[in-house]
């Protein structure tokens, strides 16, 4: 169905962009931060009105599912060459209205607690230019109908990303941080490129609809029977690999997460939003987006799933350690994406797209209220130095403890349902099972019950550390800490109400679910996106006592994360420092990052800067100057002798032709 | 046109509008610095609005050259069959376009960088233009190569007069490689008419004859004029003279050699060289392809290195027209399409970077990045020019950049050129990307990567961190630097997301170019390509006359693949072929 909704969507925060980025904040503030706020209301009622009429397309399809009619809006034609025939246009079904409606609402909230966080900052107006132009792009990302339409968004969210981590450019380190950032992403943006023109070799289009029909109409028994690993079931598996290496840029998985931690160099807000709610979760998106090829290229799906889980285990082992409250925050979100790769590469694509709704939640309610405190001491990030906030900051408090219940997966805040489904969906994967043994199954979900349990234990770390126990806040400091403001305060409760029940949009049929209301079933819901893929991968149905074992293992992961924080960080005590002493290296390397940004540092970057230099010395200016051409005046003087010889007549010829040419040039004229 | 009495040649005033002016402006008497930049602006500008003229009055619909009234095309040395021809066509237009509009706002930043010897430098700059203009629209070979010439001249002296500190050098190395490439140009040209029996030395004639000279004699011809176009471009590893010559000229006149005179080689390449020897290019293709992904990897390392300004963007160029080089060698209409585009998007980019650099330079006499350092604050309105403009040139979508690059890769990746044996397709599926396309796209694909690099770098240097007080403040845009570059910048945005006006006029005229280079190759495709495979070729030909793209499925499709019709093994991947050649059409 036609509609230029979808185009309004995005328009209303491009124009909030313009109209900032064009006064250069000669506005005054609060008209700026009006603008831009507004400019969001528009886009997430639009949003809402989009949604209504998609959801009032549906009937039923006799299938137990509700069919949907996607929304599309033909924009204008964007590159039409040769057999390359592209729109620049948007489609709308329930994966894009729930992306919508998260970057859109989360945004919202985001902009008004902006204008608490960053009223006293001269960039204001560029600020929110850039908050604005992030929104844009981040939409057109999940609008976009075709890839490179989502490409634009792609690389669009990162030059925000980069321009809002570098805001305070003064700052080198900030200047870095930004260009590191850029720089990483590109390496991912690279090989989804690759991805993409392979399939469009493959297919003939770049359209998700035409791709989607495409691979639709192969039968995917015959790719995977003739063997992944050869044929048209190698192509797709290298595309797969191609578009999954772009997606651990833009959402920071192994190996290329190094960018997000540095990344908490820009503005609070800012990491709330790109860096945990919406840009980071584009890869996730992207995948659930190409369900229909990763359902056909297990291998590359086993990648997936297995990266994944590393990365959530991994990152969550750094946060564990970390004394930077935004850094912790960071790591978590790594994981947590982490958590989410593993769902979509279990072929779990509605359970990754519900963990990467209720992660925007808590993950954004985390970071404002972490924005909330550094604001409240004056730019302190330090945990060392913050302890029993809760006395003069209780709403934040209050909101943050929220936060770390969802998160950690206590029922029934959201975090539970969605990191549940995740786990019993890897456990149930039979695709696995069938490509290497049940074995990887077990494995991938107890490295995932690990993380689950030191989530809880590293986000209740740093409520105790924060909020609870001595107060450990310089004094002068103390004297004034401020309340949040109603802007502040208010996105916090907000969020924290979405935190709390988002997660009854997907209950599983094992607690009952889903409840009986079409925006409460957003698993059947997203049936007529991801459905196709998901029913290639097969899960097998291990019977409810599995699930149950699943689940409690869980709730027994949550609890002793949280308990063992309790018991270290509640008060004084001593067990931490004694338990770090007795893991050695272990915790050192834990606290240093396990040493990755210096190992890169010291193997590509270094690789990089001396071939970079020893080329330019040895190609350009020894082999080709010296030897071939004469770079040096030795060098012009020998060519000069040489080629005189037998180009002297030649010379004289061009001057006289020359002037001849003009000569008639000049007759012509007159 | 026929509300008209007469026909006006459109495009013989807008070349000669310059030339016109140079004239004028040497008679100028006195030291009037301002009363000289008017006459020269003047004059610039007629010719740009002239040329916009021209495109407005282009029929999108035709193949062929337009626009050629009478007195465009009158006998000129009858001789030796020279006429003095100019026309326009899909591939031309917008570069005549670009040199207009790039030259005005070259002429108007100079009243900001250039305060020596203003007159003579103006009338080199619009001499220049009247010779770049006129490159672009002779449709006769030695009409062509008097304008090649002619653009040249005034190149040397602008080096050589304003240059720096190594400027001699610097004008001595470019004189070097031109003149070695105008030799071997002239004489490929003389071959083709003397010994390939030309009628004239009009363009149709010459293709003619250069078609129907043997393999190895086309090589020759070709490599003769590759060298010159390529020196020109330039292609890794003949480009060592840019570095020189882009950080010594004025400016001005390194956003004009840079932005323009580099696609004077690149549609050398596209008008001459290719038409008139198909068998060498598609046989030298892949080859000179691998020079281009070299040259575009390769270039943005060394740009990360440098530490001047100037030599930065000359590396990035090289970088940049390794991408232009490629599409040309992938012989696809996206391909050939994304690399007129991508002169357009580069001219626009880096023509603008160099005057902005420029700008910088004079604010603060000095050419290195240390120099400068955290001036954002200083100058908010000159870094987001520059960084929009960067942006553009690093090819981030929805600005000029991408849009080059994005039809270049695409094409690239789908060529059946670029392979230096028989196409193989990705895993033996029948149809898909080739394997060797696709390994040069992936070379090309780091070259985005890499070309972020020192991008960032320099922007960062230069504007971000703290505050470098060892110079002065720097000033920010003045008004009359932001008239032109405003709109500069505009139009590199509003061509990120509308590029399509531009990309329907070059098509059609890149096809009839393919066509020529398709149906002109004698044997060559018999002979060393006849192991390609039919079921690639067949899906893939399907798609293109579904498409109604390209005359040379026709040409093909039933010609020799017939003869290899059961060379491999068709029966495992059957279903899948057929699925694919269906489906591919929509």
């Amino acid at each position: 169905m036609q509609t230029g909704l979808l185009g309004l969507i995005a328009l209303f925060p491009l124009l909030g962009a313009l109209v900032n980025g064009l006064t250069g904040g000669r506005l005054p503030k609060p008209l700026v931060g009006g603008i831009a706020t507004m400019s969001m209301v528009a886009s997430f009622l639009v949003s809402i009105a989009a949604t209504w009429i998609f959801v009032s397309t549906g009937t039923d399809d006799g299938h137990g599912h509700m069919a949907y009619t996607p929304l599309a809006w033909e924009g204008w034609t964007w590159m039409a060459a040769g057999s390359l025939n592209l729109s620049f246009s948007f489609a709308f079904d329930a994966l894009t209205a729930v992306m919508t409606l998260v970057i859109t609402g989360v945004g919202l909230l985001i902009h008004v607690f902006s204008i608490g966080y960053m009223h006293e900052d001269e960039g204001f107006g560029r600020y929110f230019a850039y908050l604005n132009l992030f929104v844009f792009a981040m939409l057109c990302l999940v609008l976009g109908d075709s890839l490179p339409v989502l490409f634009l968004g792609w690389e669009g969210v990162g030059v925000a990303s980069y321009l809002l981590i570098g805001f305070w450019y003064q700052e080198n380190a900030n200047a870095d941080a930004a260009k590191k950032a850029f720089i990483v992403n590109r390496i991912g943006d690279a090989a989804l490129l690759l991805g993409m023109f392979i399939l469009y070799s493959l297919t003939g289009g770049l359209e998700f609809a035409h791709i989607n029909a495409w691979l639709g109409s192969l039968s995917g028994a015959d790719v995977v029977s003739e063997g992944a690993t050869t044929g048209l079931g190698w192509v797709l598996t290298l595309a797969a690999v191609l578009i999954f290496i772009g997606c651990t840029g833009k959402s920071a998985q192994l190996p290329l997460f190094t960018w997000l931690p540095d990344a908490m160099a820009g503005p609070t807000p800012v990491s709330a939003l790109i860096h945990a709610a919406t840009m980071v979760t584009a890869g996730v998106y992207l995948i659930a987006r190409m369900s229909g090829l990763f359902a056909l290229a297990p291998y590359a799906s086993l990648l997936v799933a297995v990266v994944g889980t590393a990365t959530a285990l991994f990152a969550a082992t750094i946060a564990a350690t970390q004394n930077d409250i935004k850094k912790v925050l960071a790591y978590s979100t790594v994981s947590q994406l982490g958590f989410m790769f593993a769902a979509v590469g279990s072929g779990a694509f509605f359970a990754g797209v519900f963990h990467l709704m209720t992660h925007a939640f808590f993950k954004a309610l985390l970071f404002l209220g972490s924005g909330a405190v550094i604001h409240g001491l004056e730019g302190e990030q330090d945990i060392r130095k913050m302890g029993a906030l809760r006395k003069s900051m209780p709403l934040t408090a209050a909101t943050f403890l929220v936060g770390c219940l969802a998160i950690a997966g206590v029922p029934p805040l959201s975090g539970f349902f969605s990191k549940d489904e995740i786990l019993w969906f890897v456990l149930s994967n039979s695709s696995v099972t069938g490509l290497v043994g049940g074995w990887v199954n077990w494995l991938l979900w107890a490295s995932l019950l690990v993380t689950a349990a030191l989530t809880a234990f590293y986000m209740f770390r740093l409520y105790f550390v924060v909020f609870e126990g001595e107060s450990r806040v310089d004094a002068k400091v103390l004297a004034h800490v401020h309340k949040e403001p109603l802007s502040m305060a208010l996105p916090l409760v907000v969020l924290a109400g979405l935190a709390v029940v988002g997660g009854f949009a997907g209950v599983p049929h094992l607690l009952g679910g889903p409840l009986p209301m079409w925006w409460l079933d957003l698993h059947g819901w997203l049936h007529g996106t991801v459905g196709h893929g998901e029913a290639l991968f097969a899960n097998q149905f291990g019977g409810y006592g599995l699930a149950w074992l699943s689940l409690g293992a869980a709730l027994a992961s949550a609890a002793v994360g949280i308990l063992l924080a309790r018991a270290w960080y509640s008060g004084p005590s001593e067990a931490p420092a004694a338990f770090a002493a007795k893991l050695g290296k272990l915790y050192t390397g834990s606290l240093n990052k396990w040493y990755v940004d210096e190992i890169y540092d010291a193997t590509i970057g270094r690789a990089y800067r001396l071939k970079a230099l020893v080329l330019h010395r040895l190609v350009d200016e020894f082999a080709i100057d010296l030897a071939g051409v004469g770079g040096t005046a030795w060098g012009v003087r020998f060519l000069g002798t040489v080629v005189r010889q037998f180009q002297n007549g030649d010379v004289q010829r061009y001057a006289v032709m020359t002037v001849l040419g003009l000569g008639v040039i000049v007759y012509l004229l007159v | 046109m026929s509300s008209f009495p007469f026909q006006i040649p459109w495009i013989l005033m807008t070349v000669m509008s310059p030339l016109v002016g140079a004239l004028l402006l040497s008679m100028v008497p006195g030291e009037h610095k301002m009363a000289h930049r008017a006459v020269a602006g003047l004059f610039t500008g007629i010719s740009l609005v002239l040329s916009l003229v021209m495109a407005a009055l282009f029929n999108s619909e035709a193949t062929g050259y337009q626009l050629t009234t009478l007195a465009e095309d009158v006998a000129w040395i009858p001789e030796i069959g020279a006429r003095f021809t100019l026309a326009v066509d899909g591939i031309s237009l917008w570069l005549i376009v670009l040199t207009t509009f790039l030259s005005m706002v070259a002429t108007v930043v100079a009243t900001s960088t250039i305060q020596d010897k203003v007159k003579e430098f103006h009338v080199g700059m619009l001499v220049m233009q009247a010779g770049m203009l006129g490159a672009f629209t002779a449709t006769d070979v030695m009409l062509y190569f008097l304008f090649w010439e002619v653009m040249l001249i005034p190149m040397f002296l602008l080096i050589g007069l304003w240059g720096g500190v190594n400027r001699v050098q610097a004008a001595l190395k470019f004189v070097l490689y031109t003149m070695v490439g105008s030799a071997f140009l002239m004489a490929a040209i003389l071959y083709v008419r003397t010994v390939g029996g030309a009628a004239s030395f009009a363009l149709a004639d010459m293709i003619t004859a250069g078609q129907s000279l043997g393999f190895v004699e086309q090589v020759l011809v070709f490599g003769g004029m590759a060298i010159a176009f390529l020196i020109k471009v330039p292609l890794f590893p003949l480009h060592t003279w840019s570095p020189d010559a882009y950080s010594e000229a004025p400016a001005p006149a390194t956003a004009l050699l840079s932005g323009v005179m580099a696609k004077v080689g690149v549609y050398g390449l596209i008008r001459f060289a290719m038409p008139m020897s198909p068998d060498a290019v598609i046989f030298l293709a892949p080859y000179i392809a691998v020079l281009a992904v070299v040259g575009i990897v390769y270039g943005a390392l060394v740009a990360f290195n440098q530490t001047e300004m100037r030599r930065v963007l000359a590396y990035s160029s090289l970088s940049h027209l390794g991408f232009v080089v490629l599409g040309l060698m992938a012989l696809t209409p996206e391909a050939l399409t994304g690399a007129v585009f991508q002169c357009v998007a580069h001219g626009l980019a880096t023509g603008g970077l160099f005057l902005v650099v420029g700008l910088l330079e004079a604010r603060r006499d000095t050419r290195t990045m240390a120099d400068f350092g955290g001036i954002a604050r200083q100058v908010p309105l000159l870094t987001t020019v520059f960084i929009l403009l960067s942006f553009a040139s690093a090819a981030v979508p929805g600005l000029v950049g991408f849009v080059g690059e994005f039809l270049i890769l695409t094409g690239t990746a789908g060529s059946w050129a670029l392979n230096f044996g028989p196409i193989t397709t990705l895993g033996d599926v029948g149809f898909g990307p080739d394997t060797h396309a696709l390994l040069f796209t992936a070379a090309a694909a780091i070259g985005v990567i890499v070309g972020a690099v020192y991008v960032l770098v320099m922007v960062q240097r230069i504007f971000f961190g703290p505050v470098n007080e060892k110079g002065a403040p720097v000033a920010d845009l003045h008004w009359s630097e932001s008239s032109v570059l405003l709109p500069l910048v505009l139009v590199c945005v509003a061509l990120g997301f509308f590029p399509q006006g531009l990309i329907t006029r070059i098509t059609p005229a890149v096809e009839s170019t393919l066509q020529s280079i398709a149906l002109g190759s004698n044997e060559y495709r018999g002979d060393v390509n006849a192991g390609a495979e039919r079921a690639f070729e067949q899906a893939r030909f399907a798609r293109e006359r579904e498409a109604g793209s390209w005359a040379i499925v026709e040409e093909l499709g039933g010609g020799h693949a017939d003869d290899h019709a059961d060379d491999h093994d068709g029966e495992a991947h059957g279903d899948d072929e057929e699925a694919a050649g269906e489906e591919g059409g929509h």
